[in-house]
């Protein structure tokens, strides 16, 4: 495994005579090439695994990540983590910022804290999974990726989503499902406000093993016995 | 002594005098004393990159969103990029995809290094790596209506627009510092927007860290005379956009896609300070009568059967011609046309 730590390894500096300032300069020297520079082994091809240590809280770490196996992030991480992944595995020990795994094509994305706003944003493909609570507009434009909250999403979840699935724990905030066009929400608590745009199904077979697939990709155990499904009007635009 | 027979390298000589002169302007012709004090001006466009190095360079000054805004016929997108690249046109539009017809004519452009091709990335369109590789620029199309499968009207597809994840001013500038640490830092920003609130739009752009603005003032939707949308008017957008960058202090360049249907109209807003102007409504002007039609070709029920090649002649001896006339413009207004006259040498 391909250990990285981002102040010592990437920045090339030692924490021990470095000022502050100095510091600080080389995160924002080197955050954009936190995990790409990261992800080149001396033969040149990428390694299988990687692991960050500290990841400070950093926008874009992850961004354009695609064909590495397994990315380990200890620390949380800023706005537009994981933008566009393709073809792995991650788990952050941390909270998520602002559009995490935005245009997300493929792979897991495991987030073990809490997520701000516009999570999953766009994604065509993968499984975003958060283990706590997320902000607004989760899965806003969603176009094939699946999204499972394990506590509450705040307001406009589902905003605009065309397709995919959002599977929600907890509870949900107002307008959920506003402007959706595809897709289906499972939610097991309740929600604030329901948009007009979607209404409530049935339970069925389908929906109950499709949730428990992805909690079990997910690595949550629950049964889809408890969750209601949402689903866009037919015949809306 | 006046049958003197001309030495060897004479004839050359004189031919290479005739044609620095015909490149010259008019003033310097009539009294070549001032040809010292002539200022020669750069009609190169280059649009850099903001915080690097990379810049995006049209050979002459023009280009075209012909290939993304109408519904060309692949046959008919094959002859358009290469016209566009031989000239050293900009063009917008997606990369080709591999079912490009095979009666595709090789041509010395296909080995063009410098591309010209500008990838638009759609503000309900996720953010796909693949479609930025070769590209010398991204431009975001921010027009449209949001949430909405069927617009109300065929105008209510520019309305101006965000990308549609964006509902806070700074979440623009962090979208556009993530697509650009995605195409690693190699191809040049710039965002196409119909104008709303100009002057407003224009900072908010500015601010948002953008390389380059496209105001569409008119689009062509397709290739005939009456494929053409206004969507403003031209002075004043440009006068409005020129002043907002000016007073941010940005150094944002002007993409213009207009209905400029001849090159004085062209060179006059080169000369205002456009960077750029599109060439749409000029090439849809142009085009010959018998295959005036709103598509290159309307084939049959049971078959599509392609046009041949020499009936997109006419793309490229237009482009030629225009190429031409705005190096004209260019010296009668005292300028070098050296750049402009590059490629047709």
């Amino acid at each position: 495994m391909t250990v990285v730590s981002p102040l010592e390894s990437i920045c090339n500096i030692n924490l021990e005579t470095v000022s502050p300032l100095e510091m600080l300069f080389a995160i924002q020297k080197q955050n954009r090439e936190l995990l790409l520079a990261s992800c080149d082994d001396a033969d040149g091809a990428p390694p299988q695994n990687v692991s960050v240590v500290g990841a400070q809280g950093q926008d874009y770490i992850g961004s354009g990540i695609r064909g590495v196996h397994s990315i380990t992030i200890q620390g949380s991480i800023g706005d537009f983590g994981m933008c566009s992944f393709g073809d792995g595995e991650c788990n952050i020990d941390g909270n998520v910022g602002s559009f995490f795994g935005h245009s997300i094509h493929s792979g897991i994305l495991v987030v073990r804290g809490y997520a701000l706003h516009s999570v999953g944003a766009m994604g065509v493909g993968g499984l975003i999974t958060i283990y706590g609570n997320a902000g607004d507009r989760v899965a806003i434009g969603m176009q094939g990726a699946d999204v499972i909250i394990r506590g509450s999403v705040a307001d406009y979840a589902c905003l605009g989503m065309q397709s995919g699935s959002l599977v929600v724990g907890g509870n949900a905030g107002q307008h959920l499902g506003k402007a959706m066009r595809g897709g289906t929400i499972y939610l097991r608590g309740e929600a604030e406000s329901v948009s007009a745009d979607v209404e409530e199904h049935r339970l069925r077979e389908p929906d109950r093993l499709k949730i428990g697939l992805l909690m079990l990709k997910a690595g949550i155990k629950i049964t889809g016995k408890e969750f209601r499904v949402f689903r866009p009007v037919q015949g809306e635009t | 002594m006046q049958n003197k027979k001309p030495s060897g390298d004479s004839p050359a000589k004189k031919v290479t005098v005739q044609s620095n002169t015909l490149c010259e302007p008019l003033v310097t012709r009539l009294d070549p004393m001032t040809r010292d004090k002539q200022q020669w001006t750069d009609h190169k466009c280059v649009i850099p990159a903001i915080g690097n190095d990379v810049a995006m360079t049209f050979q002459s000054p023009l280009f075209t969103r012909l290939l993304f805004d109408s519904t060309l016929t692949p046959v008919a997108r094959v002859h358009f990029t290469t016209a566009m690249n031989q000239f050293g046109l900009g063009w917008v539009g997606p990369r080709s995809n591999d079912s490009a017809p095979t009666t595709h004519v090789h041509s010395e452009s296909d080995n063009d290094t410098s591309p010209k091709r500008i990838t638009p990335l759609q503000f309900d369109e996720p953010i796909d790596v693949e479609a930025f590789e070769g590209a010398a620029a991204v431009e975001f199309q921010l027009y449209g209506l949001p949430f909405r499968s069927l617009p109300s009207s065929r105008r209510a597809k520019w309305t101006p627009s965000v990308p549609i994840e964006i509902f806070e001013f700074e979440q623009l500038a962090k979208k556009v510092e993530c697509v650009r640490i995605l195409t690693h830092g190699r191809c040049v920003l710039g965002a196409a927007i119909s104008p709303g609130s100009i002057y407003e739009d224009v900072r908010y752009m500015a601010d948002s860290g953008f390389d380059y603005l496209c105001l569409l003032v008119d689009v062509q939707c397709d290739l005939s005379p009456t494929g053409s949308r206004q969507l403003a008017t031209i002075p004043n957008t440009v006068e409005i956009a020129l002043d907002a960058i000016n007073n941010a202090g940005s150094k944002m360049k002007i993409l213009l896609s207009a209905n400029l249907r001849n090159a004085d109209e062209m060179f006059r807003y080169l000369q205002m300070g456009v960077a750029a102007v599109s060439i749409d409504g000029y090439l849809a002007s142009e085009k010959p009568i018998e295959t005036a039609q709103a598509k290159d070709s309307y084939g049959s029920i049971l078959s599509y059967s392609p046009p041949a090649a020499s009936a997109f002649a006419w793309v490229g001896q237009t482009v030629s011609s225009l190429v031409m006339e705005l190096s004209d413009c260019a010296i009668y207004a005292g300028q070098s046309c050296d750049l402009l006259r590059t490629q047709m040498t």
